[in-house]
């Protein structure tokens, strides 16, 4: 074999290790969802889909299900607004203390989600604010507003500045400007943001464990049923958020994406 | 649909930089003027002021009779057509084209009419509906144009709209916007840092230094009798001599030079009043040295600089371009451009001379 | 166009956009921050709450030996996986830069991060399916006759750095691939150029141009990585706490406000140490 046969093998062969192993989890957990049994390790029996029945009979995930939906769709859209206005604002016009200010707004991005969630936690105790979906909701647009911002400002370079006065210098007023011509302009950068911006509320636990009480989310339901130990109930719902969650990133990257990011490179 | 455009003491500073120091500039109704100078030197600061994106630390800008201090942009009757274009990503090319008569809420069939006129002079009445990317660089720089002229504004401010283009491509839009500059009469002020694009557009040449204008006029007045020493190495290559101002007389000055006593046309120099003992700059440019056997002018028109050594030379197709080293200094000193079916090799000698019409003084600064 | 252009239309309507945002950050970040410092301030005796200011807490941190123990559970596994998660998912980018063709890599990005779109929760909980006694991993090496009874590897410290190892390559190998495109292929056409082989090249040009990108994805993995509960609590079990555990079972257990905020703080304070570590070792870099 030569040199170059022996290079071509070994990066073949690390290439399938490092896949097995980003896919291990994923594939047991999905295999054992249709396990016939009570036990979701080997050997399998199946398949059934006697916990998919489960899961959808189970009227608490399915309200944590609508819960975490409800919570990511409107945290998430605020957050994006919260984080375009911003980056809008400081990207045009000159502020006394724009630098701290920023730095403020992207503070929470290095703070463990533990700790901004004790935090609110704390504080709506001595606000007297009992725990509910809201509270999640809001520590959820504490946590993406820095984000969204933060991804927006990157796309609002010099460029997009000439294309704005090109707007105003034709006769535009500045709101003008900014709904018919910078928010379609970086529609692509907000759409990225606010999909992020779902994803992570959607799967945050934390923040959501802490400040919820009655109404939880779909992570903190999974949790409870991790109390139970190893339960094919738990890997037929981890599914059924993967499949979802995949055929919404694949129904994204192949049609909104793939057509802006051929049109960036035309 | 054109106007005079005045500034008057334009200063602009930024923190502790004088971008613009005290500019005092009129460009008549009609006219294409070319703001040309190095980056940093403040043309497009002083373009920016005339659209109203700057707001100038001192003076006054008047568009016709209007004073125009304090007057966003969109009131103003400029249109800038911006260094990157900056077309609307998300609309088509009519839609860029419509976006302006929309905002200033011309009736619909005339915005429509303007357009369809507009896309027919830029030669885009194919690409109407496509989008900005599907373009070429050319087409984007056309719909730019018809974008700031569909506002019919007196002014037309033009940032450096060719510098992305390859040379081709440049040379031929820089015939498109002196034709289509004639064809609607507006006023263009175009900036550039190019002086073979001024000099190819322009009806007049502001040239600016370090927040100042050393000069306009016409391209001609300024490559041949340039204002400053600045303006004169900016405009074109240029071979300088100092040389003291001897005798000055009405039709004659003489000077001193390492090469000897010259005698000049007093129109040589033409800015200034040359004083006896006056410490000046000869300077003449490549393509006004004359070959050896040139003797289709009496030799009393041209200017003796002595024999020459050849240090280089090369064929540039138009021209053959030779460096040369002058008797009074080791090292080569002269460019000069012959004709092309001249032969001259390195190690060659030749007789310097320069017509005596074309050579030109300047005051030491 | 001079950096300091100003907009004709004034300043003082930036305010408006700005902020709806300033003013969130300041309710629910800086406020329940300042809340936290005050908390960490007073102490808990009994069931009561103490509004005595002292520094209490911080002190009794350091005399309690499993609350330094917990930090040093936390930084030694956050150590581990950022190192671990690096070498693993650098050569894995390098080939998908490199010697996917350029049509596939796309996909075959999404293929390796694909999994993250897995909840959260879920996805520690796989990890324990496949580490479990009776799991696949087990059943493997039984199979293969290396080992004779079941390994317990779930609720070890094992457990905890392969689930963060799995969620740290594919985050690493995004960052670190979309470093690698972006260096103009003519560094490497140059070296090779140069007279330089492949793994030359490799050290002394590629590796020293994504350091930088490797750096800040260390320091996203550190951060990420000591403050979470997650990944410990399924996989690790309660035979080992690292920090974020204590501090919830402070919290939940024993409704202890005041020592968990202390000790968020003390968290807070090991990764802005990180932080400026990193910002100052990327600043000498570009130097």
């Amino acid at each position: 074999m030569t040199r170059r046969a022996l290079g071509n093998v070994g990066v073949a062969g690390y290439v399938l290790l490092l896949y097995g192993f980003i896919y291990l989890p994923v594939m047991t957990l999905v295999l054992f969802s249709f396990q016939e049994g009570r036990f979701p390790i080997p050997p399998f029996n199946g398949p059934s889909l006697r916990w998919y029945e489960a899961v959808f009979a189970d009227g608490k995930l399915t309200a944590a299900l609508t819960n975490s939906l409800v919570v990511a769709l409107l945290s998430s859209a605020l957050a994006c607004l919260l984080g375009f206005l911003a980056a809008y604002g400081f990207a045009r016009y000159r502020l006394p203390g724009a630098g701290p200010l920023k730095v403020m707004i992207t503070a929470p991005l290095t703070v463990s989600y533990l700790i901004i969630g004790f935090g609110l936690l704390v504080t709506f105790n001595m606000a007297g604010i009992s725990r509910s979906l809201w509270a999640v909701g809001i520590g959820h647009v504490v946590i993406n507003t820095p984000l969204c911002f933060a991804i927006i400002t990157v796309s609002l370079g010099e460029h997009q500045r000439n294309i704005e006065r090109a707007a105003r210098d034709l006769g535009a007023s500045d709101w003008q400007v900014m709904w018919r011509v910078t928010a379609p302009m970086l529609l692509p950068s907000i759409v990225a943001a606010y999909f992020l911006s779902v994803t992570f509320s959607w799967d945050e636990f934390i923040i959501a464990f802490l400040l919820s009480r009655f109404d939880v989310t779909l992570p903190v339901e999974i949790w409870s049923l991790l109390r139970s130990g190893l339960n094919p109930k738990t890997n037929a719902v981890g599914s059924v958020v993967f499949l979802a969650s995949v055929a919404v990133v694949l129904i994204l990257e192949f049609v909104v994406f793939r057509r802006y990011s051929s049109r960036r490179a035309a | 649909m054109t106007a005079r455009v005045e500034f008057r003491g334009i200063a602009q500073r930024f923190g502790t930089f004088d971008a613009l120091g005290g500019i005092d500039l009129t460009v008549e109704a009609g006219e294409f003027a070319v703001l040309l100078g190095p980056s940093g030197c403040g043309k497009t600061t002083l373009l920016m002021i005339l659209a109203g994106f700057i707001v100038p630390t001192r003076g006054e800008v008047f568009i016709g009779d209007r004073q125009m201090n304090g007057v966003p942009p969109a009131r103003r009757p400029t249109t800038t057509m911006f260094q990157d274009y900056a077309l609307f990503p998300h609309m088509s090319v009519r839609a860029n084209i419509l976006f302006g008569p929309k905002m200033q809420h011309v009736p619909a069939a005339e915005a429509k009419a303007r357009a369809d006129r507009l896309l027919a002079m830029v030669n885009l009445a194919d690409a109407a509906t496509k989008k900005p990317h599907e373009l070429s660089g050319g087409q984007r720089q056309r719909v730019a144009l018809a974008r700031a002229l569909a506002v019919e504004p007196d002014v037309l401010l033009l940032d450096e709209p060719l510098g992305a283009l390859d040379l081709g491509l440049r040379k031929q839009m820089q015939q498109e916007l002196k034709h289509i500059q004639r064809e609607v009469g507006t006023t263009f002020i175009h900036v550039t840092h190019d002086q073979e694009e001024a000099m190819a557009i322009a009806d007049r040449i502001v040239v600016m230094n370090q927040g100042r204008i050393e000069d306009h006029g016409s391209p001609d007045r300024v490559y041949l009798r340039p204002a400053t020493l600045f303006s004169a190495g900016f405009m074109g290559e240029l071979n300088r001599l100092e040389a003291e101002v001897g005798d000055v007389s009405a039709e004659l000055v003489s000077v001193d030079t390492v090469a000897g006593k010259l005698a000049l046309p007093r129109t040589a120099a033409a800015g200034f009043d040359p004083q006896v003992g006056q410490h000046t700059i000869l300077c003449f440019r490549p393509e006004q040295c004359r070959p050896d056997g040139d003797d289709s002018h009496a030799d009393h028109e041209a200017l003796d600089l002595g024999e020459c050594r050849v240090v280089e030379s090369a064929f540039f197709g138009t021209h053959l371009r030779a460096l040369l080293a002058p008797p009074w200094a080791e090292a080569p000193g002269i460019v000069a451009h012959f004709p092309q079916r001249d032969v001259l090799k390195p190690g060659d000698r030749t007789t310097l001379r320069v017509s005596r019409d074309a050579a030109f003084l300047l005051p030491v600064s | 166009m001079g950096p300091a252009s100003r907009n004709a239309t004034g300043d003082s309507r930036g305010w408006v956009f700005v902020g709806p945002a300033v003013l969130w950050t300041l309710a629910f970040f800086v406020v329940p921050f300042v809340v936290m410092v005050g908390y960490s301030l007073w102490q808990r005796e009994g069931t009561e709450l103490v509004r005595a200011w002292s520094l209490a807490n911080y002190a009794g941190f350091f005399d309690k030996p499993h609350f330094v123990e917990g930090l040093v559970n936390s930084l030694e596994i956050t150590a581990l996986v950022t190192v671990i998660s690096i070498v693993l998912a650098y050569p894995l980018a390098w080939i998908i830069a490199e010697r996917v063709p350029r049509r596939w890599q796309r996909l075959a990005l999404l293929l390796a991060i694909l999994p993250f779109w897995t909840s959260y929760v879920v996805r520690s909980y796989a990890w324990l399916l496949v580490l479990s006694r009776g799991g696949y991993l087990n059943q493997w090496l039984m199979g293969a006759g290396l080992i004779e009874s079941p390994l317990e590897i779930a609720a070890t410290r094992i457990a905890t750095v392969t689930g963060f190892v799995h969620f740290f390559v594919m985050l690493l190998t995004l960052t670190i691939y979309a470093n690698l495109v972006q260096l103009s292929p003519n560094y490497r056409r140059a070296a090779a150029d140069l007279g330089a082989g492949p793994l030359r090249t490799f050290w002394q040009v590629i590796l020293p141009l994504t350091l930088p990108g490797i750096m800040v994805g260390a320091f996203l993995t550190f951060v990420l990585c000591i403050g979470d509960y997650i990944t410990p609590q399924i996989l690790g079990g309660n035979n080992e706490l690292v920090l974020p555990q204590i501090i919830m079972l402070q919290i939940t257990r024993r409704a202890d406000f005041p020592t968990a905020a202390a000790l968020s703080i003390v968290l807070m304070v090991v990764v802005t140490l990180a932080y400026i570590a990193a910002a100052r070792w990327l600043r000498m870099e570009r130097v």
